[in-house]
């Protein structure tokens, strides 16, 4: 619990030192909830949160560029996308995970791939 | 007596705050009674919330809009149904999912259907909105102090979601401890496995416990809305799902200690909407962002200090696979 507070202290460090230099109202903007979701994807690995951090990561800058281009997509469009891989990924990975186990014999039901879940096809 | 009136007007306020809270800690407890973690009650009751004002802005009838919020909050539920009970996903994970893709949802949709930056246009036509339900006489009896404004104030005055959640109390306590229905509920979340040897689903079970959860769900996010405010706003829930859920523990699974911590919570936040701006005796006016931090700061407390042991139903958070 200690070293978690002190994980989560280096995200407001990082976020007001080394990007805004000062204090703003709700400056983590949601990057704690996000947090609980990438870690759940990661399946509490640090490869995997790695992994799925940066595909976060990706979607949130990629989301806020493409916002920026394109007036018709908004920065909620980006919200229901991560919601959207968390939904599938990460509480419907048993209905993927029969098929995908039937593709690659041994690999998948020998071991959970660390990876951010399981591809999502769509 | 100014006193006087200003504690009525705080109570009366209590009870108005907490109605949502009180709905949705009820919704999380019949669920999670089936051993179903309900995290997923704020993105239910915002999902509910954002179909209730659109169809009572598009329709102008608050009683389609409730449907619409009861509609929309029970597909999100069937949809945690089918990710944590079928499918035996991670119950926090999918509830997760649903409170995130909901917070994006609304404004999106918000924004396509209505134009408006994403909020539902106000609702301020005649039947668009539940209003308040004044109760004979209650002008005549809030001339006398006592217990004449009790009486305006405090029993008079709500709309009908608020009296609707008043006696869902002791109709859930009914339900969950003097049925049929209530006794399987509670076995299947203490033991599923006893549940299945005595021939009743347990699947189907949990997804009738989910859907009540649903349909609560849905009134709690209505008057979020239609009656608490007119119009939908970017993430209005503002956390009580969280706050319900903390309740709900707090009142150790129980409908009448949750009414009690729903109450208190409320309280707290009627608390600090009054105190803003007030010189109190010795320290004088307290800064407005303390008072708004007042009723988390006592929730914290509460919890920490006051809870005491609070006993989950044991089967909660594990999904159900049947043995072959």
């Amino acid at each position: 619990m200690l070293l978690s507070g002190a994980l989560a202290g280096c995200l407001g460090l990082n976020e007001l030192l080394g990007s805004q230099h000062r204090i703003l109202i709700d400056f983590p903007s949601g990057a704690g909830f996000v947090g609980i979701a990438v870690a759940l994807m990661g399946r509490n690995h640090p490869v995997g949160i790695l992994v799925s951090a940066v595909l976060f990561g990706a979607l949130a800058q990629g989301g806020a560029q493409l916002a920026f281009d394109m007036p018709k997509i908004n920065r909620d469009m980006v919200v229901v996308i991560q919601g959207l891989v968390i939904l599938f990924c990460g509480a419907l990975e048993n209905v993927f995970r029969a098929p995908l186990a039937k593709l690659w014999p041994g690999r998948l039901a020998r071991s959970p791939q660390p990876s951010g879940g399981t591809p999502v096809p769509r | 007596m100014e006193a006087y009136t200003l504690i009525v007007l705080t109570l009366a306020a209590t009870i108005r705050v907490a109605t949502p809270l009180l709905l949705a800690a009820i919704a999380g407890m019949f669920s999670e009674r089936s051993g179903v973690v309900d995290l997923g009650l704020e993105g239910k009751m915002l999902g509910a919330a954002f179909a209730a004002a659109a169809v009572s802005a598009a329709t102008g009838s608050a009683w389609a809009g409730l449907g619409a919020g009861i509609a929309a909050a029970v597909m999100l539920a069937l949809l945690l149904a089918f990710a944590t009970v079928s499918q035996r996903g991670n119950q926090v994970v999918a509830a997760m999912a649903i409170n995130i893709m909901v917070a994006g949802l609304g404004p999106t949709l918000a924004l396509a259907w209505f134009n408006l930056g994403g909020q539902t246009p106000q609702l301020d036509g005649p039947g668009q909105r539940f209003t308040s339900l004044v109760w004979p006489w209650a002008g005549t009896a809030a001339e006398h102090p006592f217990p004449g404004l009790l009486y305006a104030q405090l029993l008079s005055g709500h709309n009908l979601i608020v009296y609707a959640a008043a006696a869902l109390v002791p109709v859930s306590a009914w339900v969950l401890f003097r049925t049929r229905f209530g006794l399987r509920l509670r076995a299947v979340g203490e033991n599923p496995h006893a549940v299945d040897t005595a021939g009743i689903s347990v699947t189907g079970l949990r997804y009738q416990a989910i859907l009540i959860s649903g349909v609560l769900c849905g009134v709690a996010g209505t008057y979020l809305s239609t009656a608490a405010s007119a119009g939908f706003t970017r993430d209005m829930t503002a956390g009580k799902g969280y706050l319900a859920l903390a309740a709900l523990i707090f009142g150790k699974w129980k409908p009448y200690p949750t009414l009690f911590a729903c109450l208190l919570f409320a309280f707290t936040d009627a608390l600090a909407s009054r105190l803003q701006g007030v010189a109190l005796p010795l320290v004088g006016v307290i800064p407005v962002q303390a008072i708004l931090a007042l009723p988390y700061v006592l929730t914290v407390l509460l919890l920490a200090g006051f809870v005491g042991k609070a006993t989950a139903p044991a089967a909660i958070g594990v999904p159900y696979a049947k043995e072959k």
